[in-house]
């Protein structure tokens, strides 16, 4: 193997991100059913000028990809546009994600996407469950302006039940080609889905580390509108409960700046364990500790997120964590990977 | 001072060229940064195509929207 060409990419002491997950909103109308809010209040927002100050922060870290989430972010088409704003130019690729409930006709989709010059990439939802409120000829309207208007991603995102529904809803986007890419997930299960939607779900596979690698959506911290910073997208559960006291929880952006939380985090080895050793890590808390299972209350899971959050929303699951990172050959492999994988700077005491 | 694993761990962060052999040849370094005989196995456990899928960015950006 040749050296220069396969250690590479970022040496530096601050943690690299592929992405930030920025939450304009947690309302959306739209009310599918297998959406993560339900069961919440979704009335957490952030104020413009909070959200010009957090996109400026992360300009500043050098992220290399914001992305606008909520709820739904264009029911905020002004928070869209200030964060767009402070962000083009700055940031590679700007995104967001939508229900395309605004794309009631091509020219109306122009309407609203040149209101926000600077956006390149779009993830749009579409799926079963986004379908039954959303006609696909909304989505269709919106490839077809993003087209227009030279947005050059466009991602269609897919939460499905099983393999049968996830092959109808691709049908509908045959005549795009390779113009758009697919980004596929099963749903996250939540007690606050109806049996309904529960009924239609495939099976989910057992914990194994086995059958999870060490990368995940951990390279993607998430900003909640109230400033809350996470780990990752698992932080949108802190709608439903206080969630600080999780190992996903990093500070608040209100009391400190982006670089300042990242850098704290930085030196925690439970967050440090999470980012380098993923679903796999997770899944050999479990193999050390069958017994928290106990405390999940299923033994099957349908993503990776549905199994790690589900473990690590659980005292057992958080106590077998703090075991675990405290013995010296796992934060040594916390280290290598920080070290060599991430080419940042090991956690010394 | 005798040079450590974090020393080594450290230089590995800023070094690309030494990351890799690193990882490659542990037992080449155990001498000179004082590597346990379980640090050695780790770094060979931990094989190189593994630990570099974080910096090849093979970890997606999150796309999960619900």
């Amino acid at each position: 193997m040749h050296c220069d060409n396969t250690v590479h990419v970022y040496r530096g002491t601050a943690p690299r991100y592929d992405a930030v997950l920025l939450s304009i909103t947690e309302r959306c109308h739209v009310g599918c059913a297998h959406c993560g809010f339900i069961g919440t209040k979704r009335e957490r927002e952030a104020t413009l000028d909070e959200l010009r100050q957090w996109t400026g922060q992360l300009c500043e870290y050098g992220i290399p990809r914001l992305i606008l989430t909520g709820g739904e972010p264009f029911e905020r088409l002004d928070a869209m546009e200030i964060a767009v704003r402070t962000a083009a130019s700055r940031i590679p690729i700007v995104a967001t994600f939508t229900s395309s409930f605004w794309g009631t006709s091509q020219a109306e989709a122009r309407y609203v996407l040149r209101q926000l010059a600077g956006l390149n990439q779009l993830y749009l939802s579409t799926d079963a469950f986004h379908q039954q409120r959303v006609p696909f000829e909304n989505v269709h309207n919106v490839i077809d302006a993003a087209l227009a208007e030279g947005l050059p991603y466009i991602t269609l995102c897919i939460t499905y039940s099983n393999d049968l529904e996830l092959a109808d809803v691709k049908a509908h986007y045959a005549r795009w080609g390779s113009t758009v890419t697919f980004h596929e997930d099963r749903v996250i299960p939540t007690p606050y889905l109806s049996r309904r939607v529960m009924e239609r779900q495939a099976s989910g596979v057992a914990v194994s580390s086995s059958h999870y690698g060490r990368t995940c959506y951990l390279q993607t911290p998430l900003i909640n509108p109230n400033g809350d910073l996470y780990a990752c997208h698992s932080g949108k559960a802190a709608a439903h409960r206080a969630f600080t006291d999780s190992p996903y929880f990093l500070g608040n952006l209100r009391e400190k700046t982006f670089a300042e939380i990242v850098h704290l985090a930085s030196r925690r080895w439970d967050y440090q364990y999470l980012r380098t050793q993923g679903p796999k890590g997770v899944a050999e808390l479990v193999e050390r500790s069958p017994a928290v299972l106990h405390e999940v209350g299923r033994t099957e899971f349908t993503t990776a997120c549905d199994m790690c959050f589900s473990i690590l929303k659980t005292h057992a699951g958080t106590e077998a964590l703090r075991v675990q990172v405290h013995r010296p050959e796992v934060q040594d492999s916390v280290n290598i990977r920080l070290a060599i994988g991430l080419g940042e700077d090991p956690i010394t005491e | 001072m005798a040079l450590t694993f974090a020393d080594a761990m450290r230089l590995a962060a800023k070094d690309p060229k030494f990351a890799a052999d690193l990882v490659q040849n542990p037992q080449n370094y155990q001498q000179t940064f004082n590597l346990s005989a379980q640090q050695v196995q780790g770094l060979k456990t931990a094989s190189l195509n593994d630990v570099l899928a974080h910096a090849a960015g093979k970890g997606e950006a999150a796309l999960y929207v619900g």
